[in-house]
This record gives structure tokens, sequence and C-alpha cells, in this order.
């Protein structure tokens, strides 16, 4: 039998773990590094780079070095977020033949799947290496607001990278997983804060003896360190206007180094007081080169993201309130991400939670040693831990009025089958269409359409007469099945809902012999 | 019945015929079947579950017995078949079951415990509990519906707190469990007859002991082997099956003492093998692991000393562990001789110095020790 592995696919960074000897071990590369930068990146000569190797020539190369892909996996090319990122960075975005977002790298459009399937494969090929077995099989890890679409994405980035996924599971729901290993008593309750590169999630957790129930989730897709970066970014090329008459917008070398520059300051500012930015050569005006030198103040840091923080907070209070629960109730608040290494964030955490976080568990690497436990209990024959998971996103279809009507409301334990009836809106209706929308909006066009489909063949009478039962059936994995039935005639439709990851099954086959070529390729060298 | 009987040891301070009956309150026998399969007659098993309720024993003893007989169901039977007529024969029971008994508490139990008997349910039917076990494809769904209805009644159960709702609940056909319990002070009502486990109840008590005692004897065969690891799980699958046998629990115990220590000489091993692969990380490693286990801490101690004092790492770590060796054995010159180098490595020349002479005085009386203590007492002048 071959090992199973556990994967955090950062938005910034990645990470692996896998068990050894019944401990979560973060499996480091051959040249010792634990973490993979989520890098990818093809060289003017075609070659393709993943990782330290991406990220250490992006500056040089930053039309074709790929970051942040997170943001844009599983996601429509016209949607706000990807139009958003589109004017963060530096690369292109297309849209794809499935109107999904693409990237141009190397001259050619590339899927993200594919791009994270290079990533994945890096962290398989670590591992593989590191452990000397194959790998069996692996739990990925994804933000708790990761819709469907986004989650099916990844699992065909994982397919792609001949793969095999055991589970997909949410990152505070792995966090909360590794600390269990480390803890004492027998009934808790956990808070785990994550602050993540990307994206912030709270998430409420129950420990019992060999069963973790997750309470409640809550989070922003939108709200991350690198819009602390953001911040810091903006207030630098204000400065840069206001001392140099510059614009630096258009030099995209010079935001590659400024956005490097603004992340170390930030992370230099999480233990001394003040950091030192210095540019030479950061852009060519008429005047000759320019230099730029200047020191940001923690304080005047904390000024710039005080309103994020605040926002977390307030999140963290919303979700304890759906929970039903006080924050004197809970036993335990755990921190992941790395933004949580700052000052004010803990700071700010301790004043809400009125308890200090426990910070003993590293950030960084929490999320993929929780997955390396969870892929191992999965596959072991008498697991020792059971997790009961829940969905933090509503599942519903659109009804009169472009309203949305949930069916399996956020925060509910899967799998579970629930069953909602519905009814026509004007006389003589022979047809419905079920469209299913996933989100927290009350509106279903705020909510990210999954898919949809037409019951026919309804018995003909007055409005709001015909009983038509929808019932959705979401297994473990996360696979939704959508029944709609006439209960007066029998008549049922059943759809087992495809989320769009943007790849059809030719493709991923496609990429899929792709990747094998490249790795025995790569084998031979 | 004395053939079941028989599988019944003693313990604790109740008779024969009180545990056995216990044995078989699960908060899903109805009473009348307790009688039959006990052969004791419906009297005086209603004087025993009376007894038993007013000592709180039969509450408390109703979802640890539920638990047993529903992994009785899909525990890893060989035989695939009997397996799969069970599953759904407990499905069954789960199907048309109100929320109280589908989770095995009584209408009366706090929140709390509605959370434990739903904690205990989701080990045994949640889907992850049986990934990788060899349960028929057919039947995972069978277990997955059985989850969810348990998740709905906890729903249902766990928003109505008792003492908020008592009629809401009061036109509700009583399950088995609310049933049972008003047994144990009335006489059994004819209503029992409806219920749709009875018939199998009998079966799988007797499957039960016929299972544990396979196991057992499993068990005992690979113990012989020295197979301990093997003798553990099958003892204790034995014992959950047949938690009354004394002999199950000895054997399971002895079993598992005998695996640790295998698993100790095993790391001890590895570890030797990695010292000798140049891997002194996963030496260390497995060494780390073989001091959570019982056995020789001394000496792992001192080779983890030793493995740190040889491939240059922490001085301070293999400092740590060389004197917590010698706190353990005092009187061992080969601790003190580590101890000795790697104080001189860590250029503390005057405990060096003190080490080697404890070496000298210990017994080591060799020409190299002697040069050392000679050099060492030249360099401190």
């Amino acid at each position: 039998m071959g090992k199973t592995i556990g994967i955090d696919l950062g938005t910034t960074n990645t990470c692996v773990a896998a068990m050894l000897n019944g401990k979560p071990f973060v499996i480091p590369s051959s040249t010792g590094n634990r973490l993979i930068p989520s890098y990818f990146a093809v060289t003017n000569d075609e070659k393709t780079l993943v990782g330290v190797r991406a990220k250490r020539q992006s500056i040089t190369n930053p039309k074709n070095t790929i970051f942040a892909a997170k943001r844009l996996i599983g996601r429509r090319y016209d949607t706000r977020e990807v139009q958003v990122t589109k004017e963060k960075v530096p690369y292109g975005i297309v849209q794809g033949p499935h109107e999904d977002a693409r990237v141009m790298c190397g001259g050619k459009s590339m899927s993200i799947p594919e791009i994270c399937a290079y990533i994945l494969l890096e962290a398989k090929n670590v591992a593989q290496g590191f452990l000397e077995d194959e790998i069996e099989g692996a739990c990925i890890t994804v933000p708790a607001y990761f819709n469907e679409n986004q989650r099916q994405a990844t699992i065909d980035a994982a397919e792609i990278a001949g793969l095999k996924v055991l589970r997909i599971i949410n990152e505070p729901t792995a966090s909360a997983l590794a600390y269990a290993q480390k803890r004492s008593k027998k009934r808790e309750l956990i808070a785990v804060y994550d602050f993540g590169g990307g994206t912030f999630d709270i998430s409420i957790l129950e420990f019992g003896e060999g069963v973790y129930e997750v309470l409640s989730t809550a989070g922003n897709t939108y709200l991350g360190g690198e819009d602390i970066d953001n911040r810091i970014i903006n207030y630098i090329l204000e400065d840069f206007k206001k001392t140099h008459g510059a614009d630096l917008m258009q030099d995209v070398m010079a935001m590659q180094r400024l956005k490097e520059a603004a992340e170390r300051a930030k992370i230099e500012l999480s233990s001394q007081t003040e950091a030192t930015i210095s540019l030479p050569f950061l852009t060519e005006t008429s005047q000759g080169s320019v230099h730029y030198n200047t020191v940001i103040m923690r304080s005047k840091l904390e000024e710039l993201m005080s309103d994020l923080v605040e926002n977390t907070i307030q999140i963290c209070k919303d979700t304890l309130g759906s929970a039903g629960l006080k924050k004197t109730e809970i036993d335990e608040v755990i921190l992941v991400g790395g933004q949580t290494r700052a000052p004010l964030v803990i700071k700010k955490v301790n004043e809400f939670f009125e308890k200090q976080p426990n910070r003993s568990i590293n950030p960084d690497e929490v999320v993929a040693e929780g997955a390396a436990i969870h892929a191992y209990n999965i596959v072991s024959p008498l697991p020792s831990n059971i997790l009961i998971d829940i969905t933090a996103l509503s599942l519903g279809i659109q009804t009169k009025g472009g309203m949305f009507a949930e069916i399996i409301p956020r925060n509910t334990s899967v799998p579970v089958t629930k069953t909602r009836k519905f009814t026509t809106t004007y006389d003589n209706q022979d047809a419905v269409r079920i469209a299913v929308y996933q989100g927290n909006a009350e509106m279903a066009d705020d909510n990210e359409l999954l898919g949809e489909f037409v019951l026919s063949d309804i018995r003909r009478a007055k409005k709001g007469e015909p009983n038509i039962e929808v019932s959705f059936d979401m297994n473990s994995e996360g696979i939704l099945k959508v029944t709609a039935k006439d209960a007066d005639r029998g008549t049922e439709q059943t759809v087992t809902l495809e989320a769009a990851s943007g790849l059809n099954a030719d493709e991923i086959t496609a990429m899929k012999k792709k990747m094998t070529a490249l790795e025995l390729e790569l084998k031979e060298q | 019945m004395p053939k079941l009987l028989k599988q019944v040891s003693s313990v604790s301070g109740l008779t024969e015929q009180e545990k056995f009956v216990l044995s078989l309150v699960d908060g899903r026998t109805p009473v009348k079947e307790i009688a039959r399969v006990t052969g004791f007659g419906l009297t005086s098993v209603n004087k025993i579950l009376e007894k038993l309720s007013s000592q709180k024993v039969v509450e408390f003893q109703q979802s640890q017995s539920t638990e047993k007989l529903e992994k009785d169901s899909l525990g890893q039977s060989p035989e695939q078949k009997q397996m799969e007529q069970s599953i759904k024969d407990l499905y069954a029971t789960y199907e048309n079951a109100d929320p109280y008994s589908i989770l095995g508490v009584p209408e009366s139990a706090t929140l709390e415990q509605i959370k434990e008997a739903y904690f205990e349910k989701t080990k045994t039917f949640h889907p992850d509990s049986f990934y990788a076990r060899s349960v028929p494809a057919g039947d995972k769904h069978f277990l997955v519906d059985i989850y969810k209805k348990v998740q709905q009644a906890y729903e249902t159960v766990k928003n109505k707190p008792p003492e908020k709702t008592p009629e809401s609940r009061s036109g509700k056909k009583p399950g088995p469990t609310a049933a049972l319990l008003k047994e144990d002070t009335a006489a059994p009502r004819p209503a029992m007859a409806k219920e749709p486990v009875q018939h199998l109840i009998a079966d799988q008590i007797k499957d039960r002991v016929k299972k544990a005692t396979a196991y057992y004897k499993l068990g005992m065969e690979a113990f012989m082997k020295n197979d301990y690891a093997n003798a553990y799980i099958n003892l204790k699958l034995a014992n959950s099956y047949n938690p009354y046998d004394q002999e199950y629990i000895h054997k399971m115990q002895e079993a598992e003492q005998h695996m640790k220590a295998d698993r100790y000489e095993d790391l001890l091993k590895k570890a030797d093998i990695s010292r000798e692969l140049n891997k002194p990380e996963d030496a260390i490693g497995y060494l780390k692991m073989a001091l959570e286990l019982t056995g020789d801490k001394k000496h792992v101690f001192f080779k983890l000393a030793s493995i740190l004092y040889d491939f240059n790492q922490s001085v301070k770590e293999a400092k740590n562990y060389c004197q917590q060796a010698i706190e353990l054995d005092p009187k061992n010159p080969d601790y003190h001789l580590l101890f000795a180098r790697i104080y001189k490595k860590a250029g503390l020349l005057k405990s060096a110095l003190f080490e080697y002479e404890q070496t000298f005085a210990l017994g080591v009386k060799t020409d190299d020790i002697k040069a050392e203590i000679k050099k060492l007492k030249g360099l401190m002048r």
C-alpha cells in the first residue's frame, strides 16, 4: 500500500505533509524548503518552472509568471473577482472556451486547473522523493468558502497531476485536526481564526472523543494578507508620486519589485517596529534612474490595515451569533495563516475572545498537517477520529422574482438529503426551470449558478396547485444530486450536477497525458 | 438458553441473571424479547429491570450496548453475505423509528447525553468510518442512509429540550426506547408486537456471541504465534462483541503489552539501521517514539545522546538526554564516558574532567581515559 499525503494548496505557498509513525510531518523539498511557492512560469526558452525556481525569476519575467492562481480557480471570466484580480496582476487573464478564466503564459492560454496541477505535481514529487514510496492518495484543502465549482476545479487539478483525491477538506477544519493531536481535554469548543494570504475564515468546532464536529463557519474570500500588501503598495505609490512625480503603475517590473518589498516589509514589521524599503533603480524617468528609499513604522502599517482586521472581528462576532454561542464558551482560539503573525491581529483577537490565542502551532504548516492526518485517517480501516463537516454555503434554487430559495442551508452537516416543495407560478404551466445556485445571498443571481435543468410534463392546473418536490442530496465528497419530481404525476428528473470547473473530461485527459509525458521526461533528465 | 448464559462471566456485584438481562438492554430490544431470549420469563425480567433502573444502571447501559449491536452488524465479518443481510435489516430498524430511538436515548435525555449518543452513532455510520472497510458497495448506501437518519434525528432532538415542549412529542408513537423505559415500572404493553426489530434481536445476540468466540480463537492463535499486533486486534474485537468475559480483557491487555514491547524492539532496530545509513534524523525520530512506549528508557536516552553527539547535532539536547540516562542509572560508566565527551565538545572542561574521573572510578581504567584525564588536568592549569 502506498502512502497518503495532505496538501495545503495555498494562494502564495503550498505545503505538503504526511503521517510518519503516527505523527504529521511536513515534507521538505530536496533543497530543504518546507513551503513550495505557488508559482508557475514559462521561460523565454519555453522551459516550465514551478515553485521556488518560478518565483525566483518572477521579477525578470513578470508576464509569464503565474501566481495567486487560487484566486482564479473555478471562476468564470466575467465575475467580479476575476476582473479585480486582472487589475492587480502583471500576467494576462483571458476568457476560456467554457467561459472560464484562463491565464496567458508563454504565449498560450492555460487553464487554471492545469497551472495548479503543476504545483500539485511538484508537491507530489517532493513527497514521493522523501517517502520513497508511491502516493496512494491525497487530502487537499480549500478555503471553507470555496463553492462547488472551485472544489471541482481543485479536484480536476489533482486529476491532471495524477493524484487521487481522497477528500477535499476545509482549511480551518484541517487546522483544527492538527491542533486536536495536541489537545488534552475531553470535550472542547474551538475557534479557528484563519487569516491567510488570500482569504479569511473563522470556524467553530466541537471536539468530542473520537468525533470532531464543525458547528459553524464563515469568512471572506476577498480578504487576506495580500490585501494588506496592496495597502502598503498603494501607500508607496502615492508617496512616490509626491516625491518623484511619477506613476509607477505602468512599470510592470517596478510593480513586481514593489510587491515583493511590500510583503517583506510587512513580515519584518511583525517582529520589528520599523522596516526599511530600499529599491535602487526602481524606475526610469526623464531625469534618469530613480532610487526609492523609505522607512515604514509599525504604527503606520497598523493604521493601513486596521479596518481589515476589524472586518475579521466582525465576522467572528456574526459566526458566534449564528452558532448560538457566547465568546466565553470558546475553550481555545487557534491562529492559522501567515497573517496572524501580525501583532495587531493577535491583539485584536485577544481582545475579542478575551483570551490569549493559541499560537503553539506553526500557522504556515498546520493546514497541511491536518490534511495529512485526515488522509491517513480515512484510509485506515478503523479511523481514530471521525470528522463531521458542514457546507459553508447555502444550496438552493431560483424562485419567482429571482429570489433564492434555500434547500440545504449553510452550516448543515454532510452527507445530507433535503426536500422542499415548490409549485407553478401561472395557470396551466407544464414545465419549470430548476436553476441550482450556491451562496449566502438573498437574490439567486448574486450567488454562484451551479447548473440548471427543466422538469417538464407537469400536470396542468391552476397556478399554485401542482406539487413539485425538489430534493438535494449531497454526499460526503460534496457531490450534489438534484431531483425534481411532480408529486401528483410521479414525473421525475434527476440530475447529478457536475460542477463547472472550466474543463471537460476530454481536456482533463489530454492535460493528464501531457503531464505524465512531462514527468517521464523529467525523470530521464 | 443455557448456552448463552455460559458466555457471561462474573463481573461486579450483579447476579448472572441481572448481567444477562443487562447485556440485552440496548434501547431497542423490547422487554418481551429479552424475556424470550433469556428464558427468564416476563415477570422476573421486569423485576430485574426495575431494580437496575433504580440503581441507574439501565439508562447508563443504553447507548453503549446499542453501539455494540450495530458495530456487530458492520464489523469485518468474513461472511459478506451475512453482513449484507444485517446492514439491510439494520436500516429497516432505523427507517421508521422516531428520533429518540434512532439515537438510542430516552426522551428525558439532556442535551449532553443526546450529543454523546450522536457522536457514538457518527463513529459507526459516518461514511469516513467505513471508507476503507470491505463493505459491499450496495451496502454503503444503506449505511449512509442510516447516518442521514441519525443526523436528522439529532437535528430534531437537539433543538427540543425535554422540559420545554413535552406536548409536542406526546402525540408521537413511542419508539422502542421510550417503551422500554416505561416497561421498567409498568407491565409490558401488547403494542410491543408491532416493533419491527424484535425478530432480529435474538439472532443478533447469538451472532454476537458467536463472533466474539471466533475472534477470541483467532486472537489466541495469533497470540501463540507471537503475532501480538494481530492478537490484540482480534481480542479487542472479541471484547467489543462480548465485554463481559474477563478472560478476553486479560488476554487483550497481555497482547497489548507484548505488542508494545515488540514495537519498542522494532523501533530500536530501525534506529540502529538508520544510524548506520547515516540518517541521524530518522534514528532520532524512531528513538523518540520508543521513548513513548514503556520500556528501557535509560537505554533510549543514551542512544539519543550518542547519536546527537556522533552526528554533531545539538550539544544541548545531547547533554539533556545523557543527563536523563545518568539519572536513571548513575552507575553505568558508558553513560558517564559519553557525558564527558559531550562536555568536552561543549568546551566545559571542568565538567568533562569530572565525568572522566567518574568513568574511571566506575571501573573503566583504560589508558585512553587515563590520558584524557591527564590531558584535561594539564589544560586546567
